[in-house]
């Protein structure tokens, strides 16, 4: 079997976006990281609010999308604490189905409970629930790290990438949207659209890394391969620099990014396997 | 390298997103005279407000493009342009209407590449005054079914009594962004107004009580939504009036 560790070493960071800034809003990403089962269990989540005059509180969206994440792997994990393998093979066959309805089901519910608790409600709740939702809407992408096998799940835009030396590849191939449209959480029956992936870890694996990052990131980049390359060199900065070194400038480099990007805001999650 | 010493962000060239907007521009025989020339002045006038526009949002490239027809179609920009280097060339005006031949050439460039997957939505204006010529159908249903082609955001300026409005439809799959120009002076309202488009588009999140969105989203899109509020009104005109197109 193997001997790897699903306990990685995580840095992020969630950056307004420039041109938020420029109009006084608020970032609308959240990002939220767990270690679980006596820490050998890394939990990552990555959520992008929608943002637009439709979408208010988006922010709130994507805080509440990335609990959730973390709240449904969690319980799926403590059903089959006692077979890790179990789990992977659940994850598997219901990561699509069973676990994409649990989390749009939660995330709308505890988005309800929020409006209301917040007495937010106004005319367009009443016209259709959709109007409710979409006032939340929120894109989640999210990560299971074990020690044997990792489950990718994502839901709107943003990529989830395996970086190891010289190569960064995507771990779900997601149904990108051209132009300014993301699937979402708040659309009506959202878990449709949930693409996950569950792949076996090895041994013989160099040095890796898994990078989860909102698409202010990809779209700062003008196409695919100086993406990828990006993802790479950031990969290498922490193979020669370390974590520690890379988190003290992430921040200032993605508000560059933006900047001279796309100008949306920005989150990355970059989890390291202890070998680098 | 030592802990302390900086070292420069990792990655490669970074872009803002490019926006594409495309004046389509029927140079047939029937526009000859008053029309083709309020068609030059007018665009050549909106060119300096479109760049200011631009400017409110930098994390956007407005790129222009000019593309005539009128027996067969030709780029007047042979590539995307800034707007801040645009400069608009004086067309004229002679010949048949292949419009299908226009859509031919829209078409490869809105297939990936040239265009960006990371572009925001393309902008199609196209300006005619009579019925196309050629196999139009055949050329539009190409286009619409290109990825980029369905998410591009399409405004037809109709001029005079003579263009065919069912095929102007059926570009922009919505009747409300079929703009009626009968007279030069609604001529020019029109293409200012539709000029605006590039600036909704690069900031799509202001929606209004009172929308219509362009281009053709699938159920879980977000289309670009305009005012209607703000969409001109052709001007009531007597049909006897000598200026009446």
């Amino acid at each position: 079997m193997t001997s790897m560790s699903g306990e990685m070493r995580v840095i992020g960071v969630c950056v307004t976006g420039a041109s938020h800034k420029l109009a006084g809003k608020p970032c609308q990403d959240n990002i939220k990281v767990n270690r679980v089962f006596k820490k050998d269990m890394t939990l990552l989540a990555v959520a992008d609010g929608h943002g637009s005059d439709k979408s208010p509180f988006s922010e709130e969206g994507s805080k509440i999308a990335v609990d959730v994440f973390h709240t449904i792997i969690s319980a799926a994990f403590k059903k089959h604490k006692n077979d890790i393998n179990k789990l992977g093979t659940f994850l598997h066959r219901e990561g699509d189905t069973t676990i994409a309805k649990e989390i749009e089901k939660e995330w709308k519910s505890r988005v309800r409970k929020s409006h209301r608790v917040n007495n937010r409600s106004n005319d367009d709740d009443i016209k259709s629930d959709f109007n409710l939702w979409r006032q939340y809407g929120s894109t989640l992408l999210g990560l299971l790290i074990t020690s044997s096998f990792y489950f990718a799940f994502q839901l709107g835009d943003g990529d989830i990438l395996l970086l190891t030396e010289n190569r960064a590849e995507h771990i779900i191939s997601g149904d990108k949207q051209l132009g300014v449209d993301t699937h979402s959480l708040c659309h009506d029956e959202s878990w449709r659209k949930a693409i996950t992936q569950v792949r076996h870890r090895h041994d013989d694996v160099t040095p890796h890394a898994f990078m989860l990052t909102t698409d202010g990131f990809s779209n700062s980049y003008p196409d695919e391969e100086m993406f990828l390359k990006t993802c790479c060199e950031y990969y290498t900065a922490i193979n020669l620099h370390g974590t520690n070194t890379v988190w003290g400038r992430l921040q200032r480099w993605l508000e560059e990014t933006s900047e001279k990007g796309s100008g949306d805001d920005i989150s990355v999650l970059i989890a390291c396997d202890k070998k680098l | 390298m030592s802990e302390t010493k900086e070292f420069k962000r990792p990655g490669g060239e970074l872009s803002n997103r490019p926006l594409h907007f495309i004046w389509v521009v029927d140079c047939s025989g029937s526009m000859h005279g008053e029309k083709i020339g309020k068609v030059n002045h007018a665009i050549q006038s909106t060119i300096p407000e479109m760049a200011d526009a631009a400017r409110n949002n930098p994390y956007a490239e407005l790129l222009i493009r000019t593309l005539k027809f009128s027996s067969g179609a030709q780029w007047v920009t042979p590539e995307p342009v800034n707007v801040d280097n645009f400069c608009w060339s004086d067309l004229e005006a002679g010949g048949v209407t292949d419009m299908g031949n226009a859509f031919d050439l829209i078409s490869s460039q809105l297939t990936i590449p040239p265009m960006s997957d990371r572009a925001l939505p393309p902008v199609l204006v196209l300006i005619s005054d009579g019925q196309p010529t050629d196999d139009y159908k055949t050329a539009l249903d190409k286009l619409l079914a290109l990825p980029w082609g369905k998410k591009s955001v399409r405004i037809a300026i109709s001029i005079g009594q003579d263009a065919d409005v069912s095929i102007l439809n059926e570009f922009t799959g919505n009747r409300d962004l079929v703009l009626q120009a009968n007279n030069s002076a609604d001529l020019v309202k029109m293409i200012k107004w539709a000029s605006t488009a590039a600036a909704v588009v690069s900031a799509p999140a202001t929606p209004d009580s009172t929308t219509v969105a362009g281009g053709a989203g699938g159920s879980n899109s977000s289309p670009i939504i305009f005012d209607i509020n703000n969409i001109p009104v052709p001007e009531e005109s007597d049909p006897d009036d000598i200026n009446v197109w």
